[in-house]
C-alpha cells in the first residue's frame, strides 16, 4: 500500500465451484476515479462485491483507510465509509426516490431525521434528482433509477464508491451527465467504476485496471493503455486480411488495428485499442473468436 | 456471478455498545418509516375500514346492541373484530419483510451498516402502532356506546387488549413466515388456514366452545349457558389471555430474530421469559372459576334479592344488579302500558319487577349439549318472600328488542291475570288476554309478538332471562290474539276490562273467548298434533 492508496486488495482468490472468479487479484485505490475494465466473466462484479462486503473471498485481504476488513470490525469500518451502486440495483418501486434515498440513509444509521433528510435532498441534488424527488421510482425511466442508485450510493457523503456499471443503459446525454457527475465525485474520493464504456474511462478515470480471466493485465494510466497499441493501428483504403480488427470510417478509410504492415500510415491509439490488443495478447483465440 | 449469495458476510453492527445504541437508533427511525407504509397498506386500510363502517353503520342503523349496550360483552365482540386487521397485519407485514427479495435491493441493503436483524426488528416494531391503532378504536367505539343512555355493565380493558395482542400476534407470525419462507403465497396460505382452523375450532361439533382449553385459542367469545351475566360473575381470565397472546407474540418475535442472527444473549433471555410467560398465562387462563365466584353465581342465581338495589315509581317497584339502573326507565312504558289496559283493581295492585338470571349453568363438557338445569322458581320465590317482594316479575339482563319488550309486557300480563310461575304453557281466556295486552301495550311490544311468531312457526314464547321461566301460548290462541287485534283497540280494551274477571278466570275455553268478541276461534288440532306440552289445552 502506498502512501496515497486508501484501500488494496491484496492477492485476492474467489472461487464458486469449479470457477475461478479471481486468482490473486491485488489492486490498490487512490483519491480519483479509476476504471475497471474486462470482458464478460473477467471478474469485474466479483472484485466490487469483495470490496463492497458483500462476497467473502476464498483468501486475500482487503485493507481500506488504514483498517483491514477481515473482520466483522473491519468490514463495519469499510461500509462506514462506503458506497455502493450493485449492476443490478433494485428499487421499491411504490416508494419515491426521496424515500428510497431515505430508507438506505437509515440502513446507513442516520437517525436525526432533519439532518437525515437533509442529506438525501443534498444527493438527490447531486444528481439532477431534485424535481423528481417525489415521484414514485416506478414512474422514472431507467437512466433516472440509476441516478437514484448513484444518489443511494452518496448517503453519508463516503469516502469510497464502489459503481458496477452505472451507465449501462443510459443514453448519450444522460451519460454525458453522469460523466460530470462521477468526475465531481472523484475529486475528492476513491471510485472504483466499472464498465464496459472505454470512452467513460477515458473522459473519467485517472487510473485504469484492466481483468481478464480472473487477473489484472493491466493496471495504470489510460495514455499506458493506450500505449499498448502504439505502432499497432493504421488507415487503409482497404480491409486488411492480417487486421485483428477493422472498419471503415466516416471519412471512407479503413481503420485497422492489428500487426501493421510495413510502411502503413500509423495512427494515434486509443484506449479501445490497447484494450482490444491487450485482451487479444492474454487470450488470443477468446478475441479472435 | 452478481446474484452468487452463498458467501455473504455475517452482519457486522451491533458488536459494540456504541454500536448496538445507533443500531437500537436506527431501527427505531425505521421502524418509523415501516410504520407508515404499513398503515398505508390497502390490507390494512380495507380492514381497518370494514371494522369503522361496520361499526357505524350498525350505529347509525340503530341495532339493538348500539342504543342498549351492555358493556362487559361488547368489549369481547371487539375481538372478533381485531381478526380483521390482525390478518391484514399478517399479510402486509409478510409483504414488508419480503420486499427486499422482491424488489432485488438484498445485495445493497446486505452491505449497509443496518444487519438484517435490525430490519426485521423495525418490521416486528411497526407491528406496534397499527396494535395500538385497533386498541385505540375499540375504545372509541366502546366509548360511543357507553355514551347510550341505554348503556349498561362496564368494559374490562383486558377484554379490549386482547384486540391490539392478536394484531401483534399475528403481525409477528407474518414476519416469521415472510423470513422463513419466502414466498408471499405462504402468508395467503397462512390466513387461509388460520381461517380453517378458526372456523373448525369455533364449530361446535369439532371444536373447543365451552372446553377450558379455547382459551388455547385466539379468541374466546360467550360461553354456552353462561349468557347474560353481570360483570363481577363472568370470570374470564381476558388478562391471562393478553397475556397469552403478548407472550406468543413474544416468542414468534425472538425466534424470528433469532433466525436473523440477532445478538443470541439477550434474545435468547428474551425467548425463555417470554415462553415461560406464555405458559405461566397459558395455564392459568385454564384454571377453573374460582369457589368464590361459583358461590356468587349461586347468590346471584337463587337470592338475586341481596345484590340488588329498588326504585319504586308509582305502585312498581323495579330491581336490578349493580350497573343495570339505566335500563329502569326503557322498562318503565311498557310495564305502564301493559297496566294502563288492566281493569282499575289489577291495574293498582303493587307490582316489582326484578332482574334475574341464571348463572349456574354447568359449562359444557363436549361443543354438543348443553345441560340446562330448569330455573330455580322455588328459590326465587323464597326470595321474593324472604325480600317482601312476592310474585316479582322477572326482567334479564339483556335489553333493547322488541322480543324483549314483548316478554316483559307479557311477564306483567301474565302476573295480573292472575297465572303463577306454574302456569308455563296458557291456553283460552287467560292466554289471550294476556296475549293481547302484551301485544297491543306499545309498538316495541307489537313488533315483538310478531317478532315471536315467526320465531316459533304459530305458537309464542316469551321470556325475558336467558334459561329463566318462560310462558307458551298455542297457535289456536294466538290466531284468535291476532283476530282481536285487529278490531278496535278501545273496544276490546273496554270489554275485557268489563269481563276481566270472567276472562281470565281458570280454564275459559278459547272457543267461548273468541266469540264473546264475535269472532270464531279455529278448530282445536287433534292431541296427537298439539305441541308438546299443550295436551292440557
Amino acid at each position: 500500500m502506498t502512501a496515497t492508496q486508501t484501500v488494496t486488495l491484496s492477492d485476492m482468490t474467489v472461487r464458486f465451484g469449479r470457477t475461478t472468479a479471481l486468482d490473486g487479484v491485488s489492486v490498490g485505490l487512490e483519491q480519483g476515479v479509476t476504471g475497471l475494465l474486462g470482458p464478460n466473466g473477467a471478474g469485474k462484479t466479483t472484485l466490487l462485491r469483495v470490496l463492497a462486503t458483500a462476497l467473502a473471498p476464498d483468501s486475500g485481504t482487503v485493507r481500506a483507510f488504514g483498517v483491514a476488513a477481515g473482520d466483522a470490525a473491519g468490514r463495519l469500518a469499510l461500509r462506514r465509509r462506503l458506497g455502493y451502486a450493485p449492476q443490478e440495483p433494485g428499487f421499491h418501486l411504490r416508494f419515491t426516490a426521496f424515500e428510497f434515498v431515505d430508507y438506505v440513509a437509515i440502513l446507513k444509521e442516520m437517525t436525526d431525521r432533519r439532518a437525515r433528510h437533509a442529506e438525501v435532498r443534498r444527493v438527490l441534488h447531486e444528481v439532477g434528482l431534485d424535481d423528481r424527488r417525489g415521484s414514485r421510482i416506478r414512474a422514472l425511466s431507467g437512466g433516472m433509477r440509476r441516478r437514484v442508485a448513484l444518489a443511494a450510493a452518496l448517503v453519508g457523503d463516503p469516502d469510497l464508491l464502489v459503481l458496477d456499471e452505472p451507465t449501462v443503459g443510459l443514453d448519450p446525454e444522460q451519460r454525458l451527465r453522469f460523466r460530470e457527475t462521477i468526475a465531481l465525485l472523484g475529486e475528492r474520493r476513491s471510485v472504483l467504476l466499472s464498465t464496459h464504456q472505454t470512452e467513460d474511462v477515458t473522459a473519467l478515470c485517472a487510473r485504469v485496471v484492466v481483468l481478464h480471466g480472473g487477473r489484472v493485465r493491466f493496471d495504470g494510466d489510460p495514455a499506458g493503455l493506450a500505449a499498448v497499441a502504439r505502432g499497432r493501428v493504421w488507415t487503409s483504403p482497404d480491409r486488411p486480411a492480417t487486421a485483428l480488427a477493422s472498419w471503415r470510417t466516416g471519412a471512407g478509410v479503413h481503420r485497422n488495428v492489428g500487426t501493421a504492415p510495413a510502411g502503413a500510415e500509423l495512427v494515434e491509439p486509443t484506449l479501445e485499442d490497447g484494450y482490444l490488443l491487450l485482451l487479444e495478447d492474454a487470450a488470443p483465440a477468446e478475441v479472435a473468436a | 456471478m452478481s446474484t452468487t449469495t452463498e458467501r455473504l458476510p455475517p452482519g457486522v453492527a451491533g458488536e459494540s455498545t456504541a454500536n448496538r445504541i445507533a443500531v437500537a437508533w436506527a431501527v427505531l427511525a425505521l421502524a418509523r418509516v415501516e410504520v407508515v407504509r404499513l398503515l398505508r397498506h390497502p390490507a390494512v386500510l380495507l380492514a381497518l375500514a370494514a371494522m369503522a363502517a361496520l361499526w357505524v353503520t350498525l350505529r347509525l342503523g340503530g341495532a339493538t346492541w348500539t342504543r342498549f349496550p351492555v358493556l362487559h360483552e361488547q368489549d369481547r365482540a371487539t375481538q372478533d373484530l381485531a381478526l380483521l386487521p390482525g390478518l391484514a397485519a399478517l399479510v402486509a407485514g409478510n409483504l414488508a419483510v419480503l420486499r427486499s427479495r422482491r424488489d432485488g435491493t438484498e445485495e445493497l441493503y446486505g452491505v449497509l451498516l443496518l444487519p438484517r436483524w435490525a430490519r426485521t426488528g423495525a418490521h416486528l416494531l411497526a407491528l406496534l402502532p397499527l396494535a395500538l391503532l385497533v386498541g385505540a378504536a375499540a375504545a372509541v367505539h366502546l366509548a360511543a356506546l357507553a355514551a347510550a343512555p341505554g348503556a349498561v355493565g362496564q368494559v374490562n380493558p383486558w377484554e379490549v387488549a386482547t384486540g391490539p395482542a392478536l394484531v401483534l400476534l399475528l403481525g409477528a407470525v407474518g414476519v416469521l413466515i415472510g423470513r422463513v419462507v419466502p414466498s408471499a403465497v405462504a402468508a395467503s396460505l397462512a390466513v387461509v388456514l388460520l381461517l380453517l382452523a378458526f372456523d373448525v375450532m369455533t364449530s361446535p361439533v369439532f371444536g373447543l366452545p365451552g372446553r377450558p382449553v379455547e382459551w388455547l385459542t385466539l379468541v374466546v367469545g360467550e360461553r354456552l349457558g353462561q349468557e347474560g351475566l353481570t360483570p363481577d360473575l363472568l370470570a374470564r381470565p381476558a388478562i391471562w389471555h393478553v397475556a397469552y397472546l403478548t407472550g406468543l407474540a413474544l416468542v414468534v418475535a425472538c425466534g424470528t430474530l433469532l433466525r436473523d442472527r440477532a445478538p443470541r444473549i439477550p434474545l435468547l433471555a428474551a425467548l425463555v421469559a417470554a415462553a415461560l410467560g406464555t405458559v405461566t398465562a397459558g395455564a392459568l387462563q385454564l384454571r377453573p372459576v374460582s369457589e368464590e365466584v361459583r358461590a356468587a353465581r349461586v347468590a346471584a342465581t337463587e337470592r338475586p334479592s341481596t345484590r340488588q338495589t329498588c326504585e319504586t315509581a308509582g305502585t312498581v317497584t323495579y330491581c336490578t344488579f349493580a350497573g343495570y339502573g339505566a335500563w329502569i326507565r326503557e322498562w318503565r312504558p311498557v310495564v305502564e302500558a301493559v297496566r294502563r289496559l288492566l281493569p282499575r283493581g289489577p291495574a293498582e295492585r303493587p307490582l316489582v319487577v326484578r332482574q334475574r338470571m341464571v348463572a349456574t349453568n354447568p359449562a359444557p363438557e363436549d361443543g354438543n349439549s348443553l345441560a340446562v338445569p330448569p330455573p330455580p322458581l322455588a328459590a326465587w320465590r323464597a326470595d321474593d318472600r324472604a325480600a317482601g317482594t312476592p310474585g316479582a316479575v322477572t326482567a334479564g339482563t339483556a335489553w333493547g328488542s322488541g322480543r324483549d319488550a314483548f316478554g316483559l309486557a307479557g311477564l306483567v300480563a301474565h302476573r295480573a291475570t292472575g297465572a303463577t310461575d306454574a302456569d308455563d304453557v296458557l291456553c283460552g281466556g287467560r292466554a289471550i288476554v294476556l296475549l293481547w295486552l302484551a301485544a297491543r301495550a306499545t309498538p316495541e311490544t307489537a313488533t315483538g309478538f310478531v317478532e315471536a311468531m315467526r320465531a316459533s312457526g304459530g305458537d309464542v314464547f316469551f321470556e325475558t332471562a336467558p334459561y329463566g321461566p318462560s310462558v307458551h301460548v298455542t297457535e289456536r290462541d294466538v290466531a284468535v290474539v291476532q283476530a282481536l287485534l285487529r278490531l278496535p283497540t278501545e273496544r276490546v280494551g273496554d270489554e275485557i276490562r268489563a269481563d276481566w274477571d270472567a276472562l281470565t278466570a281458570a280454564k275459559v275455553p278459547t272457543a267461548k273467548v273468541a266469540a264473546r268478541f264475535g269472532l270464531s276461534a279455529p278448530p282445536q288440532p287433534p292431541k296427537a298434533e298439539r305441541t308438546v306440552g299443550t295436551e292440557g289445552c
